[in-house]
């Protein structure tokens, strides 16, 4: 059974580009835009890895993050998220609200893939 | 320094005692005192008004040289007035 | 009888040694001072003039009239004298300290540096002391008299006077000393002690010992009465004149200048604590005596004032006579030698060189003061001598010596309450020392001075008598029916009584100025500030507080609080005031010179810290001083104004500064957000075609396609970045032409008219009829609209999409309005649309809205207009461009030339 990756992101290109990587090395892929149905979806049916971007319409990443981390259900859920700002703040933000992991944009598909990776085997353990 | 602890304690009385000449000239001087003096007899054949006042008089030179030294040596700060006074 | 050339060459070789004395000393001095002539004994001797004919003629003849009571004229001195500690001292230190040339220029710096104090003690000084000068010409021409036989008085009088003034001119205004000493006069007055006190003790013994047959005989058979005089001698006269005597050994300018001026070592007072009694015993103890052998020998009606003379006379001890007419001549002529010196130095310090110097160009006054104070004190001392003579002829040297004498003492007792409570109290004022005086000095002239004239002068014997208009509350001798007092008690009771009430209740209502408050300061705690040691003037330390309270005046209170509290810190005191090092000190004067420069605050901080008050040098600034010293504080006050707006000024720019740094810094971080968005998509996709190979044609052309619009996006993102930047910064200029409004709209329309097609938004237009002239640039203005358009396209997620567009002119400005129905802004974030990358409007799936408004509006306010978003309706977005109106040029008609 393929692992199930939630991508919340904005950008209609990015998502393209990441489903497309993701779909082909195997894993079954939802996409979501705005914040607040990030937030119902991976509270619903949790997935068994959320790509969260931090800059999402109507409620930021770091809420939606929060929230989750507040829920039983997906307080372990292993989250990487995604920003385009690079500043050392938005990684310590990022760590403090609870993120597993953390890639500034522009990213090189194999780090995106391989951090996806490494919490879906964590996951699945 | 125990010594400038009695020294100090020493120049207060110095002044004092200044007040108190001061005081003693002005009540000697000064009726109603002077009124006593104002009696018909005599010392050695002068009037006791004018023996009595000579006399004050000279109490009071003598008590001002008396204290002018140690009154003008108490101004002296405290460390050298110790050592020197073997000048003036 | 001794014969007049004898008597006249014996003078003048006196007066010849006397001269040699003073020339030789001060000739010597000059080279190296004499180490004797400095001592104790010749401060004494010289403070001995206040022994002056008067004592040794007139006590004399107040013993035979008044008994015992002309002891009370030494019993003040002496009690003065053995309370040297608490009040002379403390007057030499000061006289010292501040460098005081008289007792005028001691009032006038303890009160701010009055000039017009100065002014007014030196003239209470001049016209008190004028009568006592009288008196010893008198003296001395009474007693010439006596031994040459009668002659002409007046003529005899004129040449003593003379005589005295070559002599004080010669010896008193040979140097200029700052601290004005005169070491010759003080020797030749010392020799003059010595004689006069030898004279009058070998006529005392003489008459005790040698006319009468010791003491028993000359009291044998004396009743108390006579050497306690009739009636109630310790009264209130004995009070009086006792006070009156105090008084004057401290106010007498004489005095004053022997005392305080002419003091070399503060130590002489204590010497003279004691010796001086004693000499004043020396000088009366014989007085007695010779009063009664005189009243039993000489026959009735002979003049007892002169007994000292006439006994030895009478008994043809000729040699004697002589001895003792140079004794009551020494006496005389070192009183007015001295009197005349300390009343020259305050007529030419205080009232000619204050008056030369306002009327001389500046120039001539600074390298020529030296001369001029010279000259007007030779000038003066003239004068004075003059006024001495001119009063003797004037009131036909009749009265009694004593009479005369105790007039002067009760005049200058109207010092007193200025200067004691100008040395012990702080709170003492100008104007309560200016009011005293005034009220004193006026009483002194109508209760006593002018009532000895017997109705010559001024006051005549009908007004004395019965009071002026006959209004007998104001007799001169018993004002408001204060009749049961002798003449002189009332004179002291009403004027020193007044004087010192004006004095007190004046100070209490005035409040000093700065420099009176300051110089008050250094003179009640004089002690303080001189370190407490006599012969280490160089330690003068001030008091914190005053140097507190003009850090205060200058750098303003709280930065002067921090200042001294460092300063305090930095000694290790943790609360209250920094012990005045001369660390502190200098340092205050370099803050102080970044506030008024260096030179001010060496000055200001020099008169707490230094206490030089007055010399000569600075004689040219005394006039104006006060005035100076306002003027500086007033234009501190504006400095300080303008200081605090400048301040005020800075904060702004600096909080704006701050914001700017503040949206610089966000820029940059939204900048890099903007542009690492699309980056990220053509890494990928670039990373995708670069290693995968299985990927269909379809997909690479689809990633393809996206790298490319990416990269556009990329590419209008900088551009409008460096676009909005030269926009804001004023850098590019447009070029603004006269169009309409209408037309412009028009246009726009047309251009997006495929997007709102493609979009199926319907668009209205309500356009006014008339053109509305705008001056704007015809492609920025497109630009503008076509982007506010494309928005309300692109974001519009109503069903049935609309736009209305709508030109009016309001109020003299044109209007285009651009409103769709599409979502309306809510109105928090109305006023932020337009910052840079505002997220506000990103609502729904869209990317980039970045920049676009915010260049819209920087645009419009190049071209002088307006982009605002106007809350409406909900679901509407309403955004406004406004210009003012251009009035329509109307294109002139040709000239209409040659078409005749």
């Amino acid at each position: 059974m393929s692992a199930r990756v939630l991508l919340a992101e904005d950008e209609e290109n990015i998502l393209t580009s990441l489903t497309f990587l993701l779909e082909r090395a195997g894993y079954d892929v939802s996409v979501e835009t705005e914040g607040p149905k990030v937030l119902k979806a991976a509270l619903s049916t949790p997935p068994d890895v959320l790509v969260l971007d931090v800059m999402l319409p109507d409620m930021d990443g770091y809420e939606i993050l929060r929230r989750l981390r507040a829920s039983p259900a997906t307080e372990r859920l292993p989250v990487l998220m995604l920003t385009a700002k690079g500043q050392r703040e938005d990684r310590e933000t990022a760590l403090r609200c609870g993120a597993d992991l953390f890639i500034t944009k522009p990213f090189a598909n194999s780090e995106i893939i391989n951090a996806i990776g490494e919490l879906a085997e964590k996951r699945l353990q | 320094m125990i010594d400038n602890a009695d020294l100090q304690l020493a120049r207060r009385k110095t002044r004092d005692r200044s007040v108190a000449l001061l005081v003693l000239g002005i009540v000697l001087l000064m009726p109603p005192m002077v009124r006593i003096a104002q009696i018909d007899t005599t010392v050695f054949g002068l009037p006791f008004a004018l023996v009595y006042l000579f006399a004050a008089w000279g109490l009071l030179v003598i008590g001002a040289a008396l204290l002018a030294r140690p009154l003008r040596d108490s101004e002296k700060p405290i460390a050298s007035a110790t050592s020197d006074d073997t000048t003036g | 009888m001794l014969s007049a050339n004898i008597l006249l060459f014996v003078c003048l070789g006196y007066v010849a040694l006397l001269f040699a004395v003073a020339f030789v000393v001060d000739w010597r001095t000059r080279r190296k001072p004499i180490r004797w002539l400095q001592s104790s004994v010749i401060y004494t001797l010289s403070i001995s003039i206040y022994c002056t004919s008067w004592t040794f003629y007139g006590a004399v003849g107040s013993a035979a009239r008044n008994g015992l009571e002309f002891i009370t004229i030494y019993l003040g001195p002496t009690l003065v004298f053995i309370g040297w500690w608490w009040l002379l001292r403390k007057l030499v230190r000061i006289g010292r300290a501040h460098r005081i040339t008289s007792i005028a220029d001691l009032i006038s710096s303890r009160y701010g540096k009055s000039p017009s104090l100065a002014v007014l003690v030196t003239t209470i000084a001049v016209i008190a002391i004028t009568p006592y000068i009288a008196l010893q010409l008198q003296s001395v021409t009474n007693s010439y008299q006596v031994i040459v036989g009668n002659n002409d008085g007046t003529t005899t009088a004129f040449w003593i006077a003379a005589g005295m003034a070559l002599f004080t001119i010669l010896f008193g205004t040979r140097n200029l000393d700052a601290n004005e000493r005169h070491h010759g006069v003080v020797a030749a007055i010392a020799l003059e002690a010595i004689v006069k006190l030898l004279a009058l003790i070998a006529v005392g013994v003489f008459a005790t010992f040698i006319v009468a047959d010791g003491l028993d005989d000359v009291f044998a058979g004396i009743s108390a009465e006579t050497i306690q005089g009739a009636g109630d001698i310790f009264g209130p006269r004995w009070i009086a004149l006792t006070f009156l005597s105090a008084t004057a050994i401290i106010c007498l300018p004489r005095q004053f200048q022997v005392t305080v001026v002419e003091n070399i070592e503060e130590r002489h007072v204590a010497t003279a604590s004691w010796l001086f009694p004693l000499y004043m015993l020396g000088m009366t103890v014989f007085i007695v005596p010779i009063a009664l052998v005189g009243q039993s020998v000489m026959p009735s009606g002979s003049n007892p004032d002169l007994y000292v003379l006439t006994l030895p006379l009478a008994e043809n001890r000729n040699e004697l006579a002589m001895l003792a007419f140079l004794g009551g001549f020494s006496s005389a002529t070192s009183m007015v030698i001295v009197a005349a010196i300390a009343a020259s130095t305050m007529v030419s310090n205080h009232i000619v060189m204050p008056v030369a110097l306002r009327l001389l160009p500046a120039k001539a006054v600074s390298g020529d003061v030296r001369n001029l104070l010279l000259t007007s004190r030779r000038f003066s001392i003239a004068a004075i001598l003059g006024l001495g003579f001119l009063y003797f002829y004037l009131s036909g040297g009749s009265d009694a010596l004593a009479a005369i004498g105790l007039i002067a003492f009760v005049g200058v007792a109207q010092f007193l309450p200025s200067l004691i409570g100008g040395i012990f109290w702080r709170s003492a004022t100008r104007a309560g020392a200016i009011a005293g005086l005034v009220v004193g000095f006026a009483l002194w002239a109508y209760t006593l001075f002018l009532p000895s004239f017997d109705g010559h002068f001024i006051l005549s014997a009908g007004v004395i008598n019965q009071g002026p208009f006959g209004i007998s509350l104001l007799r001169p001798e018993a004002l408001f029916g204060l009749d049961h007092f002798d003449p002189l008690v009332h004179a002291v009771v009403w004027s020193v009584g007044m004087n010192a009430l004006c004095f007190v209740v004046f100070s209490a209502l005035t409040t000093p100025d700065g420099l009176e408050r300051l110089q008050g300061a250094l003179f009640v705690d004089v002690y303080k500030s001189s370190g407490g040691s006599a012969s280490n003037i160089s330690a003068e330390v001030a008091d914190t507080e005053d140097l507190f309270v003009l850090a205060q005046r200058i750098l303003g209170g709280v930065p002067a609080k921090k200042l001294f509290d460092e300063m305090a810190a930095s000694q290790g005191i943790k609360t209250g005031l920094p012990h005045p090092t001369d660390a502190v000190v200098a340092r205050l004067e370099r803050e102080l010179a970044g506030s008024i420069g260096a030179a001010s605050a060496h000055a200001m901080v020099t008169r707490i810290a230094g206490g030089q008050t007055v010399s000569i040098t600075e004689l040219i600034d005394i006039a104006d001083e006060t005035q100076q010293v306002l003027e500086t504080s007033r234009q501190l006050e504006e400095k300080s104004a303008e200081l605090e707006r400048t301040a005020q000024q800075l904060r702004v720019v600096n909080d704006r500064l701050r914001t700017l740094d503040a949206q610089k810094d966000e820029f940059l971080s939204q900048v890099s957000h903007e542009l690492r968005t699309p980056m990220t998509s053509i890494r990928s996709f670039s990373e995708i075609l670069m290693e995968e190979h299985t990927i269909t044609d379809d997909d690479r052309a689809r990633f393809v396609h996206i790298i490319h619009d990416e990269s556009l996006r990329l590419t209008r993102l900088l551009d409008e970045i460096l676009d909005i930047n030269r926009l804001e910064a004023g850098v590019s200029k447009l070029d603004l032409t006269q169009l309409d409004a209408n037309a412009a709209v028009k246009k726009a329309l047309e251009t997006i008219a495929g997007m709102t097609r493609s979009a199926g938004v319907t668009v209205r237009t309500e356009l006014a009829t008339d053109e509305l002239w705008i001056r704007a640039n015809n492609d920025r203005l497109r630009q503008v609209m076509i982007n506010v358009l494309s928005n309300a396209v692109k974001y519009n997620l109503a069903d049935k999409p609309e736009i209305l567009v709508r030109t009016a002119l309001v109020d003299g400005f044109v209007q285009i309005d651009i409103i769709d129905n599409g979502g309306g802004v809510p109105p928090e974030v109305s006023t932020s649309i337009f910052d840079k990358f505002a997220r506000g409007i990103r609502t729904g799936r869209n990317h980039g809205a970045g920049l676009g408004l915010p260049i819209s509006l920087a645009i419009m306010r190049a071209m002088n207009g307006n982009l605002t978003i106007e809350v409406t309706a909900e679901n509407t977005t309403f955004f406004r461009l406004s210009f003012e109106h251009a009035l329509i040029r109307h294109r002139a008609p040709a000239p209409a030339q040659g078409t005749a």
